[in-house]
């Protein structure tokens, strides 16, 4: 019979090493498609950083005074926690901003914490 | 044929303390074509290398209207007036706008422009929302331009 206890007693020591193979399989994911971003925070440079860029499909129109721009959202995916101390925990915050391939991403807000990975919503401007 | 924008575009470059301001630039919609201000129009002169907009005037042209304040009915003479509005824009903040604005009325209020009569200051409009698509801050001033309209002789 499968003892609970044991088994939750195994998987809290094993939390750890969870965390960092889980780091190490998101930093693989980044490089299979890496993007060095550097991120503005206000008017500060960040440090340059190495991410994995997704737009999703929904790419939108917007007609202001100024002109029709064109928008679209994106998911940035980083890493933190990673047992080499070299891979750096990504550093992304709401309004942090950058730009890339002639496109500017701004971040709106941060998905929900998993172990190893770092998921942060944009909204990319064209 | 009178062009108003481009007499009003050449009168702003002519400002030397404008065009510093104005480091993104003075523009008409001849300039920008269809779509207007946007980061494929024009990457690398309105907007910065963060793509985070410079500041900048857009001037546009308001359809010219009568009003009767002088009328030649035999010689079909009329007087109208038409409205340029000056958009300014900045990545935050008011101080380029207030600038420019300032540097804008001193180009136009009271004095005429190449094809038109007086030119004068008709009001700011600062609304209090952000340009999320171009991501900036805005203003629009307006300066009220008086014309004669007459027959046309040559199409």
């Amino acid at each position: 019979m499968i003892d609970i206890n044991e088994w939750l007693a195994v998987s809290d020591s094993m939390g750890a090493a969870l965390v960092e193979e889980r780091a190490v399989t998101a930093w693989a994911r980044v490089q299979d498609k890496p993007a060095s971003i550097v991120v503005l925070r206000g008017a500060a440079e960040r440090p340059a950083q190495t991410v994995r860029i997704e737009t999703e499909t929904n790419d939108r129109s917007a007609t202001g005074p100024g002109g029709t721009t064109y928008q679209i959202d994106a998911v940035v995916y980083g890493v933190k926690d990673h047992p080499d101390e070299e891979v750096l925990d990504t550093d992304l915050q709401p309004g942090d901003q950058f730009a890339l391939g002639g496109r500017q991403y701004e971040v709106i807000a941060a998905a929900v914490e998993t172990p190893g990975h770092v998921q942060v919503y944009c909204r990319v401007r064209l | 044929m009178i062009d108003i924008l481009a007499d009003a575009k050449a009168r702003l470059l002519d400002d030397a303390p404008l065009v510093t301001l104005a480091a993104g630039g003075i523009y008409t919609a001849a300039d920008l074509g269809a779509g207007g201000l946007n980061r494929t129009a024009l990457p690398g002169t309105a907007f910065d290398a963060h793509l985070r907009i410079k500041p900048l005037v857009y001037l546009k042209l308001r359809d010219p209207q009568p009003d009767y304040e002088a009328a030649d009915d035999a010689g079909q003479i009329v007087s109208t007036q038409a409205v340029i509005e000056a958009w300014l824009y900045e990545f935050a903040g008011y101080t380029a706008i207030q600038g420019m604005a300032n540097r804008i009325y001193a180009a136009f209020h009271g004095r005429q422009l190449p094809a038109t009569l007086r030119v004068s200051w008709d009001g700011d409009v600062r609304p209090p929302i952000r340009d999320e698509d171009l991501d900036a801050t805005f203003q629009r001033t307006d300066y009220r331009v008086r014309l004669m309209r007459r027959p046309v002789t040559a199409q």
